[in-house]
């Protein structure tokens, strides 16, 4: 009997593994490969890792999200009502293992209500979304491609303000509600924020909207973090051509603007970044402060009549299309 | 079911049938009908339904074949490190085998059973200390003696000693008369060195009640004068039984349990009968076994003792040293090399290896351990029955050389040993190998050298 | 084929090893028999305890008995194997992730580096039983097919899991692989000899207690093991 027994158990042993290596032949699809893959590297700041970060493909969960689509991961943003908090919900607040536990549970909740409902779904094992030794770039990587045309499509077809972007994007903060920003994170989300919401609203408006894909908009082929840093310095419009001499004949003293010295130019001190240089004014709030004297605008506003509020008086126009 | 003349299922139980055996000389046609002596499965069957339960069951499956017990055999180690006698093998292969086949087996089967569970295992248990897993390997072959007793597979000797102990109560043919006799003849050749010296037989209420081992009744009775003179000086209130002074028991080596339980009742009742406060027991291991350790779960005894306290005589000789009852005359001390022979049965089945330590520190200037030693000393080569098999007489001589060599690496000539079955291994030991030594029991080593109180002086002196 | 396997197979196994070690043990204790065994369990019973522990504990410790320091080799290999085996599934963060997910249970968990450090340990100590099965002669000859497949019947879970963590080859493939020697494990406990497991406690028990009680356990200061 106990021979059988044995007999039987390694014969279902051998079986069990035969059957697992035809089920497993074909490649098991992998991970959403390409511009958006998110490194959930959460547990980042509590210490060495015990496994690889998961790489999140954000399109392919955002393609699944059903009904309740951004807001099966999302919380909604407090405040306006429209938009979405871009952490991960139940997030904030949280530390250490509690960040863990809260990925684990959601996560292999839903994989596991896939199978349980027969909808197509995530890995249900370990490996399957810490992957080793994989170098995925992921979504930072991939640049997007915001040029003339996009740029025209929304100054002219959507009929953007100027500083519905420019503002945010060059850091004038004033605008910035505390929970839109994920706690911790660098000033991309600031982009996020900005382009996403605004995307988010329309759509929920049922207006005609930009896309909320991730790949949709880091379209360029992924590069390394060196070669991603945009060049800001190519004009592709939008200068402002400073006609020196009026300013001159206007009778204003040099160190009104060149408060330093004579020969010292803006940008010499007041750098795009958030750098303590300049007083810690970027080169942006040092052109357009509306408080400060030396400031472009706050000079305009106390010469001319009433706020400035046109960017085209200073600003070339944007080229459109091919120059 | 065919079975034999002499060599059958049925234990010996009458002097004519006793006779009868032992005019089969050596066993030859014994031996010649067990051939074809047939296995009674069906009882077979039905005992080891009854008898194997969950520790043997245990035992025999959870053995993890590590094949740790090897080096722990003394038979293993003289017979060249033969995987065949790794304890394990020997038990899965006979014992185990039985049960797999739930005892479909044939006669053939049961011989070579036989041939393991006497030749091949003298129930030394020494195997158990080195089992992670506790396995007992020396009850199991107990167990399967006991097996093969009830089928009739069992030596010519063990036959014969469970029929003495089913006819005489003894393991030799020595009826009451003869052992009171032999009381009394000791009694008087004793008179003249010792006046006033008595072995008191049957006296009631004695503090210690004697039992002893029936070759010193039969071969070697000076062993009970011996034993009271001890007394004796002592100033000891002893008695011996005129029945139920036997405390061996052949039947436990050929596995005999009912003849077994027969003799150690004999005993307590003696000991119901004359209510001695103490038994003490002569020199002899598996003696103490079979009466002190085994014998009251024969007995069905619950609290698995004897009815009195009961000691072996080197419990006794070292109270005896200890309380100055006996004190050593320092001079007389053994000024040679001196070694001792750890006994199975009471040094590692008992736990007495401190007493033995003891009386070695006092009788012995130059007392040498062997290695290994107390509770882990190999057996002496004779143990379970082994000794008085002819069959197995090359076995147990080839078993011999380990404590052969054990003695030789002590470089002491002489062996201390209170127990019979090691005697009788280390006398045939030297006859076999011839390595110059000699052997004794603790009683004539003692009487040389204990001081005589002077009331038991003679007046001559 | 995870949530079955994950699901009501890892159940059931869950229940096969559960109950039939809990039979195992019944019928061993049921089994005991004073008479029969020749050993008075009820008496003696401080003695019989004392020696119990003892029979386990040094056994338990590495060179803790005269037969582990005369082995020296063999006690390594074994202790690496049962030490890796038995410590690190309790104590796998990952068991103990799943085990907070599903049931709520709250284990504590080792790093996962010194679980792959204990996991390589049971490889490598597997791998020294083998040989030491095919090599030396009198364990050789103790050897049946069984002790093979039980040997790898016990490695097989940790041997899938070392690939799954490490990802080599197919991950899919070697975690279903060790959800189910594991689970194969698990069910094969109560019917092959791997029920040591709970039987190595009751017999090592009883041979004290037999030793405590019975063979001069209550004349000597402890057995010597």
């Amino acid at each position: 009997m106990r021979i059988r027994v044995g007999a039987a158990l390694a014969i279902l042993l051998v079986l069990f593994f035969f059957s697992l290596c035809l089920a497993n032949s074909k490649d098991n699809g992998g991970q959403g490969l390409g511009g958006d893959v998110i490194a959930i590297d959460a547990m980042l700041p509590y210490g060495e890792r015990e496994r690889p970060p998961v790489l999140f493909p954000h399109d392919r969960h955002a393609a699944y999200s059903g009904e309740t689509g951004c807001l099966s991961c999302h919380d909604e943003r407090s405040g306006d009502g429209s938009g979405i908090s871009f952490a991960f919900k139940g997030r904030k607040g949280l530390s250490g293992n509690e960040i863990r536990d809260l990925y684990h549970t959601e996560c292999i909740r839903c994989h596991a209500e896939g199978v349980a409902t027969k909808q197509p779904t995530g890995p249900q094992i370990c490996g399957g979304c810490h992957v080793r030794d994989k170098a995925v770039p992921t979504s930072s990587s991939y640049a997007i491609d915001f040029d003339d045309s996009l740029h025209f499509t929304h100054t002219e077809k959507a009929t953007l303000d100027c500083r519905a972007c420019h503002d945010l994007l060059n850091g004038d903060d004033s605008e910035k509600s505390g929970d839109s920003m994920s706690p911790g994170l660098s000033s991309d989300n600031v982009s996020h924020d900005l382009c996403i919401t605004c995307h988010l609203v329309d759509r929920n408006h049922k207006k005609p909207s930009g896309p909320l894909s991730c790949k949709a908009c880091h379209a360029l082929p992924a590069q390394s973090l060196a070669d991603l840093n945009p060049s800001k310095d190519v004009a592709r419009g939008g200068e402002v051509l400073f006609d020196h001499d009026l300013h001159e004949m206007a009778d204003i003293s040099c160190d009104v603007c060149h408060h330093k010295e004579p020969d010292t130019r803006c940008s010499e001190c007041h750098t795009d970044g958030d750098s303590s240089q300049g007083g810690g004014i970027s080169l942006y709030a040092a052109m357009h402060t509306r408080n400060a004297d030396r400031s472009c605008i706050g000079c305009h506003d106390e010469m001319g009549a009433g706020d400035v509020d046109d960017c085209t008086g200073c600003h070339a126009p944007f080229r459109t299309g091919n120059p | 079911m065919q079975q034999g003349k002499l060599c059958n299922r049925i234990p010996v139980e009458t002097k004519d049938k006793l006779k009868e055996i032992l005019g089969d000389k050596g066993g030859i046609q014994y031996y010649k009908e067990m051939e074809s002596l047939e296995v009674d499965v069906p009882a077979l069957k039905d005992l080891l339904k009854r008898t194997l339960k969950s520790r043997l069951k245990t035992w025999l499956n959870s053995c993890m074949r590590c094949g740790l017990c090897a080096d722990s055999c003394f038979l293993y180690i003289a017979n060249d490190k033969d995987p065949k006698q790794v304890p394990s093998y020997k038990i899965q292969s006979t014992l185990g085998e039985l049960v797999r086949r739930k005892g479909e087996v044939d006669t053939q089967f049961m011989m070579h059973c036989m041939d393991v569970a006497w030749a091949q295992c003298t129930c030394c248990n020494r195997c158990t200390m080195y089992c992670p897993m506790g396995i007992d390997t020396g009850v199991m072959f107990s167990y399967l003696r006991g097996i093969l007793f009830s089928q009739g597979f069992v030596p010519w000797e063990m036959k014969i000693g469970s029929g003495m102990h089913r006819v005489y109560r003894a393991q030799m043919d020595i009826t009451t008369e003869d052992w009171v006799d032999t009381c009394e003849w000791m009694e008087e050749e004793t008179e003249e060195e010792w006046p006033g010296l008595k072995i008191p037989v049957d006296k009631e209420n004695a503090d210690i009640i004697y039992t002893v081992n029936a070759r010193e009744a039969k071969h070697y009775p000076e062993d009970l004068a011996d034993a009271a003179i001890l007394f004796h000086l002592a100033g000891e209130n002893w008695t011996v039984p005129s029945e139920g002074w036997e405390e061996t028991s052949l039947a436990m080596f050929a596995g005999d349990w009912e003849a077994a339980k027969l003799q150690v009742k004999s005993v307590y009742s003696a000991i119901e009968r004359l209510k001695p406060k103490r038994m003490v027991v002569t020199e002899c291991g598996h003696a103490y076994r079979a009466t002190v350790t085994e014998g009251p779960y024969w007995a069905g005894i619950k609290s698995g003792k004897p009815p009195v306290d009961s000691l072996h005589y080197v419990e006794w000789v070292a109270e005896a040293l200890r309380t100055g009852k006996l004190k050593i005359d320092p001079a007389k001390r053994i000024k040679e090399p001196v070694t001792f022979q750890d006994s199975c049965n009471y040094i590692r089945n008992a736990g007495l290896a401190d007493d033995a330590r003891y009386i070695m520190s006092q009788i012995a200037e130059d007392f040498r351990e062997m290695k290994p030693n107390r509770e882990h000393n190999y057996c002496c080569g004779g143990g379970g029955g082994l000794n008085g098999i002819g069959r197995y007489r090359q076995e147990r001589n080839i078993g011999l050389k380990v404590k052969r060599d054990q003695i030789l690496e002590t470089g002491a000539k002489l062996v201390i040993s209170p127990c019979h079955n090691c005697w009788d291994a280390l006398r045939d030991l030297e006859e076999v190998y011839k390595i110059g030594i000699r052997w004794s029991f603790l009683k004539p080593i003692l009487i040389k050298m204990v001081v005589v109180p002077d009331h038991l002086k003679l007046s001559a002196e | 084929m995870y949530q079955f396997i994950t699901g009501p197979l890892l159940w059931l196994s869950f229940s096969i090893f559960f109950i039939g070690c809990f039979v195992h043990v019944a019928l061993y204790i049921r089994g005991l028999d004073f008479q029969l065994d020749r050993i008075a369990y009820n008496t003696n019973i401080v003695s019989g305890v004392k020696a119990a522990l003892r029979s386990i504990g040094l056994w338990l410790v590495p060179f803790g008995t005269r037969c582990w320091r005369q082995n020296p080799v063999y006690t390594l290999i074994f202790y690496l194997f049962h030490v890796g085996a038995v410590v690190t599934p309790l104590f796998l963060s990952a068991h103990s992730v799943i085990l907070k997910y599903r049931w709520g249970i709250y284990m504590p968990a080792m790093p996962d580096v010194v679980a792959d450090v204990l996991t390589a340990g049971v490889l490598v100590a597997a791998c020294g039983l083998l040989l030491r099965r095919m090599l030396v002669p009198e364990v050789r000859n103790l050897t049946t097919p069984r002790d093979i497949g039980v040997l790898f019947l016990s490695v097989a879970p940790f041997a899938t899991a070392f690939m799954a963590y490490h990802q080599i080859g197919d991950v899919t493939f070697w975690t279903i692989a060790h959800i189910l020697s594991g689970e194969l494990f698990l069910v094969a406990v109560p019917f092959t000899k791997l029920s040591h497991i709970v039987l190595f406690f009751c017999s090592r028990i009883q041979i004290g207690m037999d030793f405590g009680i019975k063979r001069g356990g209550v004349k000597s200061s402890g057995f010597p093991w």
